[in-house]
């Protein structure tokens, strides 16, 4: 009897702790559900298959590339021909304007459906032999200081991606940093974060750190901060991405749109990561925020 | 006993919990900002317009790779070569030769009522995230013009790609205007040139009879305004560049120099120098009016107004050295960075002289040429004169201008006496110096409105 008490303990405490590891999944297999739909939103689909109707009729080429019997109509369209006399207000000589054709929204949206084609095309696994890419043919730059700082910047970067290319892991120099952890959330009853969770975070860190351009160009970087939750496999792919904080960029909000763009091309760009396999449970799952505000780690 | 009972419970939760909750957080502040790799295959296009292609991709390529910003992912590396516009690319032979950008086009023609215009189109993906970036909220672009003008077709594509992937205003597609020079030092011809934003298409647009010095571009239309010593007679002109008509501005007594346009394009403001002495004026094009300034015994020039027309930034000897001022333009006293209330403020107090003061069409900086200890060099400075930072030196750097987005820094360079200027930019972060080609020794340029 006294020595079931803590089995009986143990069991229990392996009964919630099964339900911890199992509710995640759970929950994670919603989200992904929901993120499925994301891209085709995002690319538009109906928006861009609804161009205006046909007038003539198609060219031979985009019989190659509609797979749809829906032929591709804005061609013919796009020049309204109340444009054209605008065209010709422009004064001649000097300063002769270029100016678009300022379609009608759906004019202007030049693509059609594409997506059967590409699919097609995506699931073959690319075979082609990587190229290696030669040494860049840099334009001839002036020789001062400065530019000579900016080429050697280029360059090495340039280096670092052959490197990479080959070894397909990313293995450029992070900056120095403390090893101290980082004041980072956690769950009720996370218990104390293991050395080796710490090592992890300085690994993942390492490895994303290079692919981020960070803010520092846009105006008032310091609100510019985008957390992010990625979803690994084994082999340190990223499977989801989420983007927690903020959840999109305000319509208009140039900056906040491109600091998002550039976090989450950072992560997708990094991928696969390099971690111990061992801890997988460990960093199956990983918040990524980047922005001036997180200077915890 | 029940200290084991604990010692089991708490190795269990120490088993159980951490592998269930696991999850680590990473958080980096601040990025790596290198140039974008970026892949631009050559436009697609039927028979002869193939050519015209390659020559518009080159432009664009061109474009972007004056700004640093850009790394050009060179067309040996590429796997996929049947791109088209029309359909997707496969992301996977893009992402493994690390390009972030791909932009996909085409050219063709198009005749309507007998004229036949070029048309290029342009579709920009996004490599990691898989999707066709929106421009200007259209998932492609498309820009028609006279053959004549594929040069800015060029130019608004790579506008169109720079502003999506950077955040700025656009600034290819636009002009520069400067003072062209030629034959021996003792007797030099100085005529006023402009070409495009990127060197070509060079055009001289006035004969090099007369010297002509600091021409500076409207704002808002085609007009630009210079000195002239036309008739042996320094003054400031105004010049139509559409009509190549050139006229006196106003009827100053004295000479009148250094002119600049205000940010409306409606007045001008320059220098009157009377008996040895310089004040500032303000004439209005529309109302043909002038109204001064500056009325100080110190030599005042060089001014120019800030973006919402209230202040003037100019250049001053007042304090002993030729040095920057802020006042209002309507001549009311204004509160001093230093605290006190006066009618114009200092606002550069570094070793050096500072001069040719320019309002960031932003509104937030200053660019100036700062002369010490025999060198030049432009810098910035905030309007409240904080955080000035140098960003070329050399032994004659002069005459910074501002593109209209208000990124790049044109000034003109003498490497070494008797060098003779060249025409150089750099960028507002200091980096990304370069020379502007021109077919002869130049000065003075400044940069035009964003076109049309």
């Amino acid at each position: 009897m006294i020595r079931g008490l803590p089995a009986s303990i143990m069991l229990h405490a392996a009964v919630i702790g099964a339900g911890y590891i199992a509710w995640p999944y759970v929950a994670t297999t919603v989200t992904e559900d929901e993120f499925v739909v994301v891209p085709v939103e995002l690319v538009d689909v109906g928006e861009m298959t609804n161009v205006a109707p046909v007038i003539e009729p198609q060219e031979p080429e985009e019989d190659e590339l509609e797979p749809e019997p829906e032929p591709e109509p804005e061609e013919d369209e796009e020049l309204p021909v109340e444009d054209i006399p605008d065209e010709r207000d422009i004064p001649v000589d000097e300063v002769e304007t270029a100016r678009e054709a300022a379609p009608p929204e759906e004019e202007d949206d030049i693509l059609p459906n594409f997506e059967a084609e590409a699919d097609e095309e995506e699931e073959a696994p690319p075979e082609e032999p990587k190229e290696e890419r030669p040494a860049t043919p840099n334009p001839k730059r002036d020789s001062s200081a400065l530019d000579n700082l900016l080429n050697s910047a280029e360059s090495t970067f340039q280096s670092e991606r052959e490197t990479r290319r080959e070894t397909q892991a990313p293995r450029r120099e992070p900056p120095p940093r403390e090893e101290t952890p980082a004041p980072q959330e956690q769950r009720a009853g996370a218990g104390e974060r293991t050395a080796n969770t710490v090592r992890i975070e300085q690994l993942l860190y390492n490895q994303i750190y290079p692919c981020w351009d960070g803010v520092g160009d846009q105006p008032e970087p310091e609100r510019l901060n985008v957390s992010m939750r990625a979803r690994l496999d084994a082999e340190g792919n990223v499977i989801d991405l989420d983007l927690l904080r903020p959840s999109r960029a305000p319509i208009g909000d140039r900056p906040m749109q491109l600091a998002i763009e550039r976090a989450q091309r950072a992560v997708q760009k990094c991928q696969p990561y390099r971690l111990p396999r061992d801890d997988y449970d460990l960093w199956k799952e990983a918040n990524i925020n980047l922005g001036p505000a997180f200077t915890g780690n | 006993m029940m200290k084991s009972i604990a010692a089991y419970l708490f190795a269990a939760l120490v088993a159980v919990i951490p592998a269930a909750t696991a999850q680590v957080t990473v958080n980096i502040s601040e990025g790596t900002l290198k140039p974008t790799p970026i892949a631009i295959p050559v436009f697609e296009a039927e028979g002869a317009d193939r050519q015209l292609a390659t020559d518009i991709t080159s432009v664009i390529q061109n474009d972007l790779l004056s700004t640093g910003l850009f790394e050009i992912t060179p067309q040996s590396a590429f796997i996929q070569r049947d791109l088209s516009i029309n359909t997707q690319p496969r992301f996977a032979d893009w992402k493994i030769i690390q390009t972030d950008a791909l932009v996909v086009g085409e050219v063709d023609r198009v005749t309507i009522e007998g004229v036949e215009f070029i048309r290029a189109s342009v579709r920009l993906w996004d490599v990691y995230g898989e999707e066709v970036m929106r421009l200007e909220g259209q998932a492609g672009r498309r820009f028609t013009a006279k053959p004549e003008d594929w040069r800015r077709i060029a130019h608004k594509i790579a506008d169109t790609i720079y502003a999506r992937l950077t955040g700025e205003d656009p600034y290819f597609d636009s002009r520069i205007v400067y003072v062209a020079e030629t034959g021996p030092k003792d007797d030099r011809t100085k005529r006023l040139a402009i070409m495009d934003s990127d060197g070509a298409n060079v055009k001289y647009l006035t004969s090099g009879t007369f010297t002509v010095l600091t021409p500076r571009f409207s704002p808002s239309n085609q007009q630009i305004t210079y000195m002239s010593f036309e008739n042996n007679r320094p003054r400031v002109y105004l010049f139509d560049i559409q009509s190549g008509r050139q006229e006196v501005l106003g009827n100053f007594q004295s000479m009148t120099f250094a002119p600049r346009f205000s940010r409306d394009g409606q007045s001008v403001l320059l220098t009157q120098a009377v008996n040895g002495n310089s004040d500032i004026y303000l004439r209005d094009l529309v109302t043909q009016s002038t109204r001064r300034l500056t009325d100080h015994p110190a030599i005042d020039t060089s001014p120019s107004m800030s973006p919402n027309g209230r202040q003037i930034v100019f250049n001053s000897d007042r304090g002993g050295s030729p040095q920057l001022y802020v006042m209002n333009t309507d001549g009311s006293p204004l509160t001093c960075p230093s605290g006190g209330r006066d009618t114009a403020c200092r606002i550069t107090f570094g070793s050096g002289r500072y001069s040719t003061p320019v309002w960031s069409p932003r509104g937030d900086l200053i660019a100036f040429t700062k002369q010490s200890r025999g060198r030049f060099s432009i810098g910035v400075i905030g309007t409240d004169g904080e955080g000035e930072r140098v960003l070329t030196e050399s032994y004659l750097d002069e005459g910074p201008e501002w593109s209209p987005n208000g990124r790049v820094i044109t000034f003109f360079r003498e490497r070494a006496p008797g060098a003779g200027p060249q025409l150089w930019s750099v960028d507002l972060t200091g980096r990304n110096l370069r020379q502007i080609p021109t077919p002869t020794q130049a000065s003075d340029p400044a940069w035009s409105p964003l076109l049309n």
